[in-house]
């Protein structure tokens, strides 16, 4: 290659880093602008569609994240069932708030899938960019962040996600590398500025 | 013509040292402590297993690279991984976990899924099938995040074999595939698991020391690029090698000083170098011979033995001693062939003695004290051997120092033995009884080692987060048959499963990857007893959550078929490869495997678990070594007994009764007064001590032979002197030891050498001996 390409190389390649630049201030944007409330609680609700499937499997629910202690996740039907997601992984919980064995448990790379499922709900997604590539773009009101894994463990199963909402995430979808897709929705989202104490004594569980 | 011998014989003691310094450093040394002791089972496939596992372990080197931020602690641990591959120390360095290896897994177990449940679900399958499938139906679809090991739902849409997966006990503990490497996350820092083999033998010195520097410069390169990374590293070779350290050093240092300290005592007692010359290359003989004696035999020396080898020196030396004491006291009037025909008698049975009591050692079924026995014996036989040839051919003129101080002290000396002294003697053995009817013992296997503090607390810190499983206590599970041991295990992890008192307390069985073909076969029918009831219950709901009808096919087929995973077909797979060497395969009573034991069990509950399968056996190697030390210990003390009986019998023949009850009361009062002594301040008593009182035995007699052929004048006493002083050098330095055996072992000779030097007068004959020198 003669030296004038190669310039010509670098040229693009800085050209290429700009709009990078515009992503991170769009990102940091975001993430403020959801950042604001540390509580917020919203109902959800959850369309599995898989190839194995002949029809969308749905599922409602509540869910609280609270930015400091993690994820609650409250499947309400068809059957009901409450998780915890946080720094260690997700656990499911029974009615006393008891935390019960085998319920996906801390192993098997449930702390790093909670840590993305708590950015992703956080919308604090720049932390993600060592597996991801991030692409948001403003929407409306809104915005939209698409997540593409540039990690080879995570790639193999994960096509991308894609991140949608306002003032706190309102949408994500999750398409699998088999074309399975999961959407899950959130509605009636209210901030709030602390958990209720309910709440954070089922944060609250033991190590 | 005299001096020209003298130099040769220097020439060559000089040689022999050296040769010997230089061998201490390639000998191989064996610090492990437990490698001392005899076979602890009776059972040769127990033995087996011991072994097996032993050879599992030894290699194995586990590193952890810790740091608040992930990313910190992946540099770290890569760092790490270069620098040990670049090193010829190591072998296997493994850090990636390739992205296949998950997949490997799934494609491993898939075509059994139907026969795979985990124990939660198999229970909740037989109290209420329905209900229990219908559960794992909906929570395998609602759970907010993926399972660890990807699988279709298609293929597992109760989520089954999910289950059974998570419950494989993989050694990683919390430690789960994380962006290609082995991570975990806990209390606000990041872990990295790293693992590597030793290339060569951990017990070899060069191994160790290779290690040890490849270790440093991994640790130190990690601190350059990562400097607020932490690293943890455990294994076997780093105790050893810091055991082997400390060890030397010690040696080293004790041999030193009590040599310097030997080599001034005879300046300034003999006031000429050639007494210190001939002293020492008597010695030099003396431990060069036992060291070629045991290489021969054994192949490798024990730290053990050398520091009774590193003491040899003070019992080796009391020989030329008494030779140089009585030419000191002979003055003018010398004549070396006459006084060495003189002492033989009395040499001859400090000799004998002193061999019977390491022959009773010889005589037990315990190789450590065998070799301690074997080089002692032959260090001593050399070094009579030396005295009686050697000295009066370099020694033959008399002293050129006349007699000042060895005439002056020799007839009243320090040692004659006043009344009030008898009767203080008298009463210190009166106010010792007490403490002889306190004694305690204490078998710990513990005294054995102490491990590095450093090392230690690394270790600890790394069982913390890792289920690294424990090498000295594990099952042995043996049947007729492949599918029979598998049985047993299953049934010997339920019993652990109830008894475990924490959820830390783990176990790795072979049936947990690999269930029994009948567990295979119960598994698929309980399945297939709620699933594909008459009124096909299994299909309506999965065709109700909206499962297309081919899914509900499959998994009907798969309960259907006998598909079952065996034993030979996952050993064949790379995804057993960390857990072969549970499989002891067939054996000579049919075939076995063995369950690792990790976290804390009560030695209870673990004997209550065994008790309850056939077909299974606790080796508890701690346990067992400390019931072979509380044996040998009693043991040791009827030896000691019996040498003491021979003794008196031996003395007998020469003496008369009453004479060898007298030659040998200082050496009964060295043994008695330090264990009372122990049995009063209330320290439990040791194999080790019962080592040392059997060289104060020896040591007691050669005092008690002595001083009676000495003389009724005491004329033996300067020699006496001498000799204790040397041994006090030589043993009494041993208490520094920070193992506690030796310095038990340090403590009691040093009290048993003082006793019977104290004592010794007693042996003096009351008037003068009838009996000629022979």
């Amino acid at each position: 290659m003669t030296r004038r390409g190669l310039v010509l190389l670098a040229l693009l390649g800085l050209c290429l880093s700009l709009p990078a630049r515009a992503d991170d201030a769009l990102l940091a944007q975001i993430t403020t602008r959801v950042a604001s409330s540390p509580v917020l609680r919203a109902d959800f609700s959850q369309t599995k569609t898989l190839a194995a499937m002949r029809k969308p499997f749905r599922i409602a629910g509540h869910v609280t994240y609270a930015r400091d202690a993690g994820v609650l996740w409250q499947v309400t039907a068809p059957y009901a069932v409450t998780y915890l997601i946080d720094a260690r992984g997700a656990a499911e919980i029974d009615a006393s708030g008891q935390r019960k064995a085998g319920g996906g448990g801390d192993n098997a790379g449930a702390a790093q899938a909670a840590r993305i499922m708590q950015a992703l709900l956080g919308a604090d997604l720049a932390p993600l960019q060592s597996s991801f590539a991030l692409a948001p773009i403003r929407q409306d009101a809104g915005w939209q962040v698409t997540l593409t894994p540039h990690r080879a463990d995570l790639a193999r199963h994960l096509a991308r996600i894609v991140v949608r909402g306002d003032t706190a995430v309102e949408q994500v979808d999750i398409l699998e590398a088999t074309g399975d897709h999961t959407e899950i929705r959130f509605t009636a989202i209210t901030h709030d500025t602390r958990l209720s104490e309910a709440e954070a004594a089922l944060f609250a569980r033991p190590e | 013509m005299m001096l020209r011998r003298l130099f040769v014989l220097l020439g060559a003691a000089l040689v022999a040292g050296i040769l010997t310094l230089a061998l201490l450093d390639k000998v191989p040394v064996e610090t492990d402590l437990l490698a001392m002791l005899p076979a602890t089972e009776r059972n040769p496939a127990a033995e087996q297993a011991m072994a097996h596992i032993a050879r599992a372990h030894e290699r194995r080197i586990v590193l952890i690279a810790s740091a608040d931020d992930a990313a910190q602690a992946r540099r770290a641990a890569s760092t790490l991984a270069s620098t040990l591959r670049a090193s010829a120390a190591f072998e296997h360095v493994t850090l990636e976990v390739p992205p296949a290896a998950l997949d490997a897994l799934r494609d491993t177990y898939l075509p059994y899924r139907a026969g795979l449940l985990a124990a939660p679900m198999r229970e909740a399958l037989a109290l209420n099938g329905r209900e229990a499938l219908a559960q794992a139906l909906y929570r395998s679809l609602s759970a907010p995040l993926p399972a660890g090991v990807p699988l279709d739902p298609a293929a597992d849409p109760f989520g089954t074999l999910a289950g059974f997966l998570a419950e494989l006990p993989f050694a990683g503990g919390r430690f789960t595939p994380e962006q290609g490497m082995l991570m975990a996350h806990h209390a606000g820092r990041s872990h990295v698991l790293l693992s590597a083999e030793t290339a060569g033998s951990p017990h070899a010195t060069n191994t160790q020391q290779a290690v040890v520097a490849a270790l440093a410069q991994a640790r130190s390169d990690a601190a350059e690029h990562t400097p607020d990374a932490e690293v943890l590293a455990t294994g076997l070779v780093l105790y050893a090698a810091a055991a082997q350290h400390t060890a030397k050093h010690e040696m080293s240092l004790i041999g030193g000083v009590s040599l310097l300290g030997i080599t001034l005592l005879l300046l300034v007692a003999f006031r000429s170098l050639r007494p210190v010359l001939l002293g020492i290359a008597c010695i030099a003989l003396g431990v060069a011979a036992g060291m070629a004696v045991v290489l021969a035999v054994d192949g490798r020396l024990h730290l053990l033995t050398l520091v009774c080898g590193t003491s040899l020196l003070g019992i080796a030396v009391d020989y030329p001693l008494h030779y140089f004491a009585r030419r000191q006291r002979a003055g003018a009037q010398w004549q070396a062939e006459a006084a060495m025909a003189e002492m033989r008698p009395a040499l001859t049975q400090g000799l004998l003695t002193s061999l019977l009591g390491f022959a009773a050692l010889l005589a037990m079924p315990f190789p450590g004290l065998r070799q301690i026995a074997l080089f002692s014996m032959a260090g001593l036989l050399t070094a009579y051997v030396a005295t009686l040839t050697l000295l009066p051919l370099f020694a033959r003129r008399p002293a050129r120092h006349t007699p000042a101080a060895a005439r002056r002290r020799s007839p009243a000396g320090p040692l004659a033995m006043p009344r009030w002294r008898r009767a203080l003697l008298a009463v210190l053995v009166i106010a010792s009884l007490p403490g002889l009817a306190r004694l305690t013992h204490n078998d710990d296997v513990r005294l054995l080692s102490t491990p590095d503090p450093a090392l230690a607390q690394q270790e600890a810190a790394i069982r913390a987060l890792t289920r690294l499983d424990q090498g000295s206590r594990l099952f042995l599970i043996e049947a007729d048959t492949a599918d029979a041991v598998l049985q047993r295990e299953e049934h010997l992890t339920a019993a652990l499963r109830s008894r475990a008192p924490s959820p830390e307390s783990g176990f790795t069985a072979v049936s947990a990857f690999v269930p029994s073909a009948r567990r295979q076969a119960d598994n698929r029918q309980a399945l297939a007893r709620v699933l594909l009831d008459d009124a096909g219950w299994g299909n309506a709901l999965l065709d109700e959550v909206g499962y297309r009808p081919e899914v509900a096919h499959s998994l009907s087929e798969a309960l259907r078929s006998e598909a079952t995973l065996t034993i030979d077909h996952w050993l064949a797979q790379p995804v057993s490869t960390p857990y072969r060497h549970l499989w002891l395969g067939a054996t000579a009573g049919g075939v076995a495997s063995v369950i690792t034991l990790s976290g804390a069990w009560p030695a209870d509950a673990l004997e209550a678990a065994a008790q309850a399968v056939p077909g299974v056996t606790l080796l508890d190697k701690p346990a067992a070594v400390s019931t072979l030390m509380g044996q040998y210990r009693q043991g040791m003390a009827w030896a000691l007994a019996c040498a003491i009986g021979l003794s008196l019998l031996l003395l007998s023949r020469r003496h008369g009764w009453r004479g060898a009850a007298a030659t040998l009361t200082p050496c009964i009062l060295a043994v008695a007064l330090p264990l009372a002594a122990l049995g009063m301040l209330g320290v439990p008593v040791t194999l080790f001590h019962w080592l040392a009182l059997m060289l104060v035995f020896g040591i007691g007699a050669d005092y008690g032979i002595f001083t009676r052929e000495g003389g009724a004048q005491g004329e033996a006493a300067f020699g006496v002197l001498l000799a204790a002083i040397t041994t006090v050098l030589g043993f009494g330095l041993l208490a520094f030891s920070s193992t506690p055996a030796i310095a038990s072992f340090g403590l009691t000779l040093f009290m048993g050498v003082v006793t019977a030097f104290c004592a010794s007068p007693l042996a003096r004959a009351d008037r003068p001996h009838l009996v000629p020198a022979a």
